[in-house]
């Protein structure tokens, strides 16, 4: 394909600022940035179609090098799109409008372990495994355990909110952030406030958690990390019934407990994951609960925990299947283990508060079930984050044989998650609870937030005037983008 | 090439789409691209597969030969996808294409005419071990490999030392010329076959059965990939990598030690040999007879080492990121605090060499400390 003089002139200008290795443009290296773990992009790469590709992709060293390129895409109106581990599956690092994509895995320092204040200050392109392992080396953790976790990055973490299996004792990556360094769309580079509680005033570094790369580039975080426990324990109990399950998990939570984690399996799911970890049947809602920390304490919570679930009529499993669960925890996202093509399935997780969670479960399942009968679409749900006023519902629904034309198999997978989304805002609930929203769910956004959308695209607008930031992405206006 | 076309493909779907092995990539960690990853190999040759990318594309040889081939990303996947060999056939259909990097074709060209790949002309081992020759009534044959032959004969002198001291008679090739493992690499498998069936000649002709390897990844190639390649060596022959030898010897008490070594000691595992063939304990007993307890392991050991830069190839066709490798290996060992890496393999001897500052470690290879100790 002939490149334009234009082209030429702009990689010119990049080659600039981050030198000729730093800068990639060729056919083949622009289609591995085109895609990434959202069904529907993946459907249409699998089914031979071109995606949408990026003009260039570049690899900042510095946050001095990240402003001189975004303030170089504002002179020329190219759109950037920023890439850490490109996990996401709603298409958030796709670039949906050419331009550059700016992939932040060269910034990947570790700058200060603080182990007075239990911080760590890294650039935000470190991938998150590395920096789990650093950490270890100091008898410290971060205890942030995605699925994406090897891939990932820490600013990706904190850009899409993402959640750990541990998050209900350890936070979600979003509650973990002291501090940032942004480079807001314009080139300016900020520091945000250095600590995150404070009495002064609304604070702008909660714009940039969440924002999916729409707001600015993340490159540097200052994180809470914690002590490597002495000790971290899973039991499992199996319930009668779902109800049974959630009632122990809030009175758990409402007493201020602090599990590491409770999952707890609805029936289909439970028949599915007892028989994969344990290799026995079991009919109920079961759960695994997770404690940490030093023993004295574990032992006190632990029997809390356990005179809570007997108190419910829980079979008390032991704690095989707990410790099971946890050593294999990412093997089930391993191929051939995790849900694969060709068959359609999509993570339509939500959040809710405690009185309305039982109602919303089935609601949604109706919605999955019902909706899509004729396709035979099947739903599971686990709930796997759990609040001190709610719990997160990890719920999936699956089509066996989804239609082989890809716009078909589009059409289909946009129109079930629009339908189970509005379920979940008109129940009380959110679009996503933390998987984020990327391009695949931005016009639903104004539905969310009714009169306060105004506000977020007024902030939009403000930071990122001639709209190059992810363009596409959260429901935000996009511009016209120079083509190169 | 050592896939049926369902494990091929099957393969390929597994890695284009799928995220768990990308820290596990050297090359990826010190660019930084995705390009470099599993996964973004596994998009690149779905493209190809699917006609959205042309062989003729910019950028495509490029992602296939920028490959460690080291095998860790199947080590650590729990799905058991052989990433290597995938990308191996990508090559495969690189090179018959006419499209492998200039670097690529240059190499086998010098193992072909010059019988080894840096092109250089030899002198024969007698001009690097005075006095060396071949042996009446061999017991053994001794592969040193190109790399001691042209850049670690250290290795070699050790190496005779050791075998004239045990008073075993050996043979060799004369001139002894590479294996060929580059072949297989590189993804050139005509010349795999046809320069394998020549080499499986000339060490029939030794008429000696047991042939001691001292390169790891010769020693992967004469053991499982002549075979495959058509050109096997000569029935009841026994490929022995010299770590199992000396081991034997050990355990026989004909080896025998005279000093130890009294500082810490780490061991650094060729891929070819830890993770691709199981030889992961006999340079380990080795090292503990000679250095006891202050024999340390690096973090990343046995099959789960780290390479040390020379991974498929990319040495010839990417320098740079080459020693970068090499430097994080190295500084894997410093961690430990090692005054010396000991390794059992001229070319990863000669990778770690590299990246060494002037008096911080010094790289080993395991003959050489062991004729210094009998």
């Amino acid at each position: 394909m002939e490149k334009s003089l234009l082209h030429e002139m702009v990689k010119e200008e990049i080659q600039d600022i981050v030198g000729r290795d730093d800068i990639d443009f060729k056919e083949a290296d622009k289609f591995c940035y085109a895609s990434d773990f959202s069904w529907v992009h993946r459907v249409w790469v699998d089914r031979g179609l071109r995606p949408m590709m990026p003009d260039f992709i570049v690899f900042p060293e510095s946050t001095e090098e990240v402003s001189r390129i975004l303030k170089m895409a504002n002179r020329h109106k190219i759109s950037v799109t920023p890439y850490g581990g490109g996990t996401n599956p709603n298409g958030g690092t796709v670039p949906l409008y050419g331009g550059i994509v700016m992939d932040l895995k060269k910034m990947k320092r570790i700058i200060r372990i603080d182990e007075t204040s239990l911080t760590v200050t890294a650039q935000a392109g470190i991938n998150g495994q590395m920096l789990e392992w650093e950490l270890n080396r100091h008898g410290l953790t971060l205890a942030h355990y995605p699925a994406s976790e090897y891939c990932a990055t820490l600013g990706g973490y904190v850009s899409t909110r993402g959640s750990g299996t541990l998050s209900t004792k350890y936070g979600k990556a979003e509650e973990m952030v002291l501090s940032m360094e942004v480079v807001l769309p314009t080139g300016q580079i900020i520091r945000t406030l250095p600590v995150p509680n404070h009495a002064t005033g609304p604070d702008v570094f909660h714009l940039f958690i969440g924002a999916e790369g729409t707001f600015g580039v993340i490159t540097e975080l200052t994180m809470r990390i914690d002590p490597i426990p002495e000790v971290r324990e899973f039991y499992g109990y199996l319930f009668e019934s779902l109800e049974d399950g959630i009632e122990a998990g809030r009175r758990i939570m409402t007493k201020r407990i602090r599990p590491c984690a409770i999952r707890l399996y609805d029936a289909p799911s439970t028949i599915k994951f007892v028989k994969k970890v344990l290799g026995i049947d079991a009919i109920g809602s079961f759960m695994v609960v997770g404690i940490d920390g030093e023993r004295s304490m574990v032992e006190v919570e632990k029997n809390e925990i356990k005179k809570i679930c007997l108190e419910l009529k829980a079979k008390n499993m032991g704690r095989e299947p707990g410790e099971v669960w946890w050593k294999d925890r990412y093997k089930f996202y391993f191929p051939p283990f995790i849900p694969n093509l060709p068959t359609m399935f999509g993570t339509v997780d939500s959040i809710v508060t405690y009185d309305r969670i039982i109602d919303f479960y089935k609601a949604k399942k109706k919605a999955i079930e019902e909706g899509y009968k004729d396709w035979g679409a099947t739903y599971t749900a686990h709930f796997s984050h759990w609040f001190p006023w709610g719990t997160m519902i990890y719920d999936r629904f699956f089509i066996e044989k989804p239609p082989q034309d890809a716009r078909e198999a589009v059409e289909l997978y946009n129109k079930i998650w629009a339908d189970s989304v509005r379920v979940s805002i008109k129940n009380g609930g959110v679009i996503n609870e933390h998987h984020g929203i990327g391009c695949k769910l931005g016009y639903l956004m104004p539905e969310q937030y009714g009169p306060t959308w105004n506000v977020l695209t007024g902030i939009k607008n403000l930071l990122d005037p001639n709209r190059i930031m992810n363009p596409g992405k959260l429901g935000f206006e996009v511009s016209e983008y120079t083509k190169v | 090439m050592f896939f049926t076309r369902e494990e091929r493909l099957e393969t390929l779907r597994a890695c284009r789409d799928c995220p768990m092995c990308h820290h596990t990539d050297a090359i990826a960690w010190v660019t930084g691209k995705e390009t470099n990853t599993p996964r973004g190999r596994g998009m690149a040759l779905w493209g190809l597969e699917k006609g959205i990318l042309s062989w003729d594309d910019d950028g495509v040889s490029d992602i296939l030969y920028k490959s460690l081939l080291d095998g860790l990303a199947q080590e650590w996947c729990d799905g058991n996808y052989d990433h290597d060999e995938l990308v191996i056939d990508g090559r495969n259909r690189t090179l018959e294409r006419g499209k492998a990097p200039l670097e690529v074709v240059q190499v086998l060209k010098n193992i072909r005419e010059k019988g080894n790949p840096y092109g250089l002309k030899e002198g024969g081992i007698e001009t690097l071990v005075k006095g060396c020759r071949v042996e009446k009534d061999p017991e053994v044959i001794l592969f040193f490999g190109s790399s001691a032959r042209i850049h670690r004969p250290e290795i070699i002198v050790a190496v005779i030392k050791i075998m004239s001291f045990l008073k075993i008679p050996f043979t060799f090739l004369d001139p002894e010329v590479d294996s060929g493992f580059l072949f297989y690499q590189f993804g050139d498998f005509k010349g795999a076959a046809d320069y394998g069936k020549w080499v499986a000649g000339m060490i029939r002709r030794l008429e000696t059965s047991k042939l001691i390897v001292l390169s790891a990844s010769d020693y992967r190639m004469f053991t499982t990939r002549y075979s495959r390649f058509g050109s096997p060596l000569p029935k009841g022959m026994n490929v022995i990598h010299i770590t199992e030898f000396l081991n034997q010897l050990l355990k026989d008490k004909r080896l025998i030690f005279q000093k130890t070594i009294k500082e810490k000691v780490t061991y650094h595992d060729p891929c070819h040999l830890g993770r691709f063939t199981d030889v992961v304990e006999p340079p380990r007993e080795l090292i503990n007879a000679i250095a006891g307890p202050y024999f340390i392991e690096m973090e990343w050991n046995r099959k789960r080492a780290h390479c040390c830069g020379g991974g498929g190839g990319i040495s010839f066709t990417f320098p740079e990121i080459s020693e970068k490798i090499s430097r994080i290996r190295v500084e894997e060992a410093l961690r430990e605090e090692a005054k010396i890496l000991v390794t059992s393999c001229p070319d990863c001897k000669q990778m770690l060499n590299r990246a060494i500052q002037p008096g911080e470690i010094e790289i080993k290879d395991i003959s050489e400390i062991i004729a210094d100790v009998i």
